[in-house]
């Protein structure tokens, strides 16, 4: 055995009979499927590739520009991406904090970059373009107004809101990931299921997470 | 290895959990220098999330050799106020002991060193955890 803590194995069986530690394992689950990620987005291994997995590369002279409504995963490609190649990664919010002068580094990552003020977001593109960089922005506004005239390579990926076809598959790694090694699980979305949900979701993977975590409970809580 | 057992996988705020901690005598628990138990709550759902340590007991050196011949007991005190464990379909509130070993440095090569380096860190706490229920008194 590689682990360096043991724990009671009395007690480890007691994780799986005892609905109040672990309500999921009586549907064979480690936990709910569908917590939010942190700030750090979404692991390696839930990752659902939706064709735009590789990142950019770094120092490509290269504007890579990710546009969608609210929830339909501009963040979490970014920090996918983030994941592989590094660099800075700026959050611009409403208010003040949008003030913040955009990092600059052989490939950066400014989320919500129609935030960041024109002149600042100038400046910053044509420092970054002078050395360069490669610069990639999730954005609900179409920034190439302001990358083509300074010499950027241009990449547009306008992400598709989620459909039931995509949410089943999404729903059925996730629970994967989830299972508890060598328990039964039986808990899977049907069509119709998916079909509701990515409608009333109005194609947001965020709100449809929201709503797959409710699914999950009920099933664990009726099993 | 370390093996780490709590006395019951229930408790009440306010209460005091009890367990053992035992070592074997493998050159592996020879190089444990500490080793930290805490009583920690965490929650995990769709909302931020949040987490806090409310109780620690450190076991050093000469306590974790000792308990290769009898295992070292340990307390873990509760706050009164909670929170309690919840199972909620928003959210969830989880207890665990977690376990923070303090090992001397094994001596790594400078490629070992680099592949560390570069090696993308997900945030996600690695310590050990055994779960267990914190009920209203």
């Amino acid at each position: 055995m590689d682990r360096e803590v043991f724990f009671d194995s009395d007690s480890g069986s007691a994780i799986l009979s005892n609905s109040l530690l672990n309500p999921y394992g009586a549907i064979g689950l480690r936990g709910n499927p569908f917590v939010a990620e942190g700030g750090r987005g979404v692991p390696k291994e839930l990752w659902v590739d939706r064709g735009w997995s590789k990142a950019p590369v770094a120092k490509g002279r290269q504007f890579v520009q990710v546009m969608g409504e609210k929830g339909f995963g501009k963040t979490s490609h970014l920090k996918h991406w983030r994941g592989q190649t590094g660099g800075p990664y700026c959050y611009y919010p409403p208010g003040l904090g949008r003030l913040r002068f955009p990092a600059i580094a052989p490939i950066t990552y400014w989320d919500e970059a129609d935030r960041i003020p024109l002149p600042w977001l100038f400046l910053a593109l044509a420092w970054s373009r002078v050395v360069g960089n490669t610069v990639v922005v999730g954005t609900h506004r179409d920034l190439r107004s302001v990358a083509v005239p300074l010499g950027f390579k241009v990449a547009h990926i306008d992400l598709p809101p989620l459909d039931a076809e995509m949410l089943m598959k999404w729903a059925a790694h996730r629970i994967q990931a989830a299972r508890l090694p060598g328990a039964q699980c039986s808990l899977a979305l049907s069509q119709e299921q998916a079909g509701a949900i990515a409608q009333q979701s109005q194609g947001s993977w965020r709100t449809a997470g929201t709503y797959l975590h409710i699914w999950a409970a009920d099933a664990a809580s009726t099993p | 290895m370390i093996d780490v057992r709590l006395d019951n996988t229930t408790f009440f705020a306010g209460g005091t959990i009890c367990g053992t901690v035992a070592c074997g005598s493998s050159e592996e628990c020879k190089l444990i220098r500490a080793a930290t138990l805490s009583a920690e709550w965490r929650t995990e759902g769709r909302g931020w999330k949040n987490k806090a340590a409310v109780s620690q007991v450190t076991l050093y050196f000469d306590q974790i050799q000792q308990s290769a011949q009898q295992p070292v007991t340990f307390s873990l005190d509760l706050p009164q106020e909670g929170p309690i464990t919840y199972n909620g379909k928003l959210m969830r509130v989880i207890w665990e002991v977690r376990v923070d070993l303090d090992k001397r440095p094994v001596e790594k090569s400078a490629l070992d060193q680099f592949a560390d380096f570069l090696k993308y860190d997900s945030g996600e706490d690695k310590r050990p955890a055994l779960p267990f229920v914190v009920l209203p008194r």
